[in-house]
């Protein structure tokens, strides 16, 4: 079946098929959007986290720790119970559209970017925050510093979230619809796929989704070749 | 931070696992090709003599594909306990979509297919891979569609509804997933010439549920089966406008499938179960099962009681 | 206030019976000291005595300490550089304006400082290079470098001429020279010359 999977997903490919190809740019679109997002957000928290002091900011940390672990079939259905008709948010009419989807990946990416960014952090070398402090840095000039200093093991963060956004299937699927043309993602396609009984089929999404992951990996370490790896 | 391995030797990690992971799937042995190695049942019929002792994992498991809808509607769950208890075994039910659930029926995965798509079945039977079709009941589908009704709808047949709608290019959510109910949608749609294209058409690629959901949200029309229908209705603010029409019939079919394919299927048990799904008891079981005080199939056996 | 000549001779910082344990054991003890604006200090002993870890408390990073420890300068006047220094990825220019930058240095005056700077410290040639490249001898010069450029009211050097040759030595020792209106505090496992640093505070078992 993985063999028949392969000749069909080159098939797919060398034909340009038109499904595949809407598909992947979505997944694509909703997944680097949702994560530009959360990794503003979630860098910012991380830093704050990592480097100031206030009751119950182990508690926080745990928290987002947590999070990382939240199914994607749980944070589709709060954000399913949002964007309904009858939610909170329900007369922005946003359910079944991409932007129901950045909005799911959003709130799934900014666990994982707050949780690791702060452990990035707060393992730099003491003496990184004491040389900066020292030399009189005001707090925006530290802040560039330390995300400066932690700058690999933040891109790895933002790496990861940003795989966990493009490989989900729960947020796609509850509050995206898998409507063909608008709101089709690789994996929800995969789903469909599988629930047809194309198994080669499924497989071939996959293995294109795959493709590409494999391929914003490539592209993040050269980007971090480009930058210099930091003294051990 | 110690140690840091740069991405492009993660990435290689993970290069390396994949093609690890592929070479040894790629050597499973192919199931479609259908070879037939001589094993067969002289073996399995010297143990049915001995009636369960060995093997036991073999006689008292029934594993049956169905679909979402059919789970989804409740029958189910008032019918397989009593094979269950009359045969003393357990029924794996796998509820996926229609054309899943054929696949695993033409894998030998599974040992009956309880399916409602008919020219599906067909197709399945032709190919060989089933040995017996029953059918065993039917139920109809619906039209429903939003309260006010704006492509007027309500009271007219399949065809006409689905033309008032394509035509006033109002919202229709459609399963577009090669199901049952799907495929009925495309057999309408032929009737009338040929789906026309228009922007308030959409395909959910989903199961009964979620595209009832949809439908819901959108205030949209579809078309669904009046099991899936009936069992959530009361959450929708969608009102039934088409039923009872004759080209909305949906017939539920029980396949077998081909041992001499797979000998590791279960066939006995599986004819057993289709026995028992047209025997008398279980028809009047399915005849009688209601939702909300609403009969939901008419089961294909009996002798047709007066009409509704 | 006080007038400026006596402000000149007031001691600026004032230690007495400063004492700092960690688990139970004592680290780092001092007899009664001050130390005068402007003056250039030694503090010897030898390894284990407790230098890294005075110069911290002067600093102001380490507060947990017995006995007192008065110092006239607020905290955004001191400047600390560590046994080993740790430099910011990057060039050794942008190591050298750091703490400029924190400054309303305009970006030339900026410059022209850092370059004069590097100069003293024998490194003008090493500015556009990366700092994962450098020696150790080059490393401690930037460090010195980055700091003095500020030309801070208290200087506080741990161990600076280590990794130095006798040139790079004299190269730093002069360097400090040019910072006159500094008070400095400067490690050292054994004693520096008495040109240089004419009051010595002794730290050891």
């Amino acid at each position: 079946m993985i063999r028949e999977g392969f000749q069909e997903a080159l098939k797919l490919l060398l034909r340009l098929d038109e499904a595949v190809i809407d598909a992947a740019t979505r997944s694509l679109w909703v997944s680097i959007v949702a994560v530009v997002f959360a990794s503003a957000l979630g860098i910012a928290i991380g830093l704050l986290l990592a480097r100031k002091s206030f009751a119950g900011r182990s508690v926080i940390v745990v928290l987002f720790r947590v999070g990382m672990s939240i199914p994607t079939v749980l944070i589709g259905l709060l954000c399913y119970g949002l964007l309904s008709r009858r939610g909170a948010l329900g007369e922005f009419e946003l359910l079944y559209t991409t932007w129901a989807i950045v909005l799911g990946e959003f709130f799934l990416a900014v666990p994982i970017v707050v949780t690791l960014t702060h452990g990035a952090i707060s393992r730099l070398d003491r003496r990184v925050f004491e040389t900066a402090r020292t030399l009189g840095a005001g707090a925006v000039q530290r802040s560039m510093t330390y995300l400066r200093e932690a700058r690999l093991a933040i891109m790895l963060a933002v790496l990861t979230a940003f795989s966990r956004c493009f490989t989900e299937l729960g947020i796609a699927m509850m509050v995206g619809g898998n409507i063909t043309g608008r709101t089709r993602t690789l994996t929800t396609a995969t789903a469909l796929e599988t629930a047809r009984g194309e198994f080669a089929s499924g497989v071939a999404m996959s293995l294109i989704l795959l493709t590409i992951a494999l391929f914003v990996t490539l592209v993040m370490a050269l980007l971090s070749r480009g930058t210099e790896e930091a003294d051990l | 931070m110690q140690n840091e391995t740069s991405h492009s030797s993660a990435t290689l990690h993970g290069v390396l696992l994949l093609m690890a992971f592929l070479i040894g799937c790629g050597t499973q042995p192919a199931q479609q090709t259908g070879s037939t190695t001589g094993e067969n049942s002289p073996t399995e019929s010297a143990i049915d003599a001995a009636t369960g002792d060995a093997m036991p994992r073999a006689q008292t498991v029934l594993k049956v594909a169905s679909t979402t809808s059919t789970r989804d509607s409740g029958l189910l769950d008032i019918l397989l306990p009593e094979f269950e208890k009359a045969s003393h075994c357990r029924i794996d039910l796998i509820a996926v979509g229609t054309g899943a659930a054929l696949k695993l029926g033409e894998a030998g995965d599974v040992d009956a297919v309880l399916v409602h798509a008919r020219s599906a079945e067909e197709a399945f039977m032709a190919a060989g891979h089933g040995v017996r079709h029953e059918p065993i009941m039917h139920n109809f589908f619906i039209i429903a569609g939003p309260t006010n009704d704006p492509a007027g709808a309500a009271g007219t047949d399949a065809v006409v509804a689905l033309r008032r709608i394509s035509e006033g290019k109002h919202r229709f959510v459609s399963r577009g997933d090669d199901s049952g109910t799907h495929k009925l949608e495309q057999t309408l749609w032929q009737k009338l010439g040929g789906r026309p294209e228009w922007d308030g058409f959409v395909e959910s690629g989903q199961g009964m549920g979620p595209t009832l959901i949809m439908a819901d949200e959108m205030n949209a029309y579809v078309l669904t089966d009046d099991g899936t229908w009936l069992k959530q209705s009361q959450r929708f603010q969608l009102v039934p406008l088409v039923s009872g029409a004759n080209d909305l019939e949906n017939p539920y079919a029980v396949m077998v499938v081909n041992p001499e394919k797979h000998p590791a299927v279960n066939s006995r048990l599986a004819n057993q179960f289709a026995d028992f799904l047209i025997s008398e008891q279980a028809q009047h079981l399915i005849a009688g099962y209601e939702i909300n005080g609403q009969r939901l199939f008419h089961a294909d056996r009996l002798a047709e009681e007066s009409s509704e | 206030m006080k007038s400026s000549a006596e402000s000149k001779t007031r001691p600026v910082i004032t230690l007495s019976n400063l004492t700092v344990t960690k688990g139970g054991q004592i680290i780092c003890q001092t007899n009664d000291a001050t130390v005068a604006r402007g003056s250039t200090v030694g503090i010897t002993g030898p390894n284990g005595s407790g230098k890294s870890t005075l110069m911290r408390v002067l600093a102001g990073l380490e507060t947990d300490y017995l006995g007192s420890c008065d110092i006239a300068f607020p905290l955004s006047d001191r400047v600390f550089v560590h046994q080993s220094p740790y430099l910011f990825d990057g060039t050794v220019l942008a190591n050298v304006e750091y703490g400029l930058r924190a400054k309303a240095v305009s970006k030339p005056a900026r410059r022209q400082l850092a370059q004069l700077w590097m100069k003293r410290f024998s490194i003008e040639h090493l500015a556009g290079r990366s700092v994962s490249s450098l020696s150790g001898g080059e490393r401690r010069r930037t460090a010195l470098a980055r700091a003095c450029v500020l030309e801070p009211e208290l200087l506080l050097l741990d161990e600076p001429l280590a990794d130095l040759d006798a040139a790079g030595a004299d190269c730093v020792l002069a360097a400090l020279h040019e910072l006159s209106e500094s008070t400095i505090l400067i490690s050292s496992p054994t004693p520096l010359a008495k040109e240089l640093a004419p009051q010595l505070i002794l730290l050891g078992q």
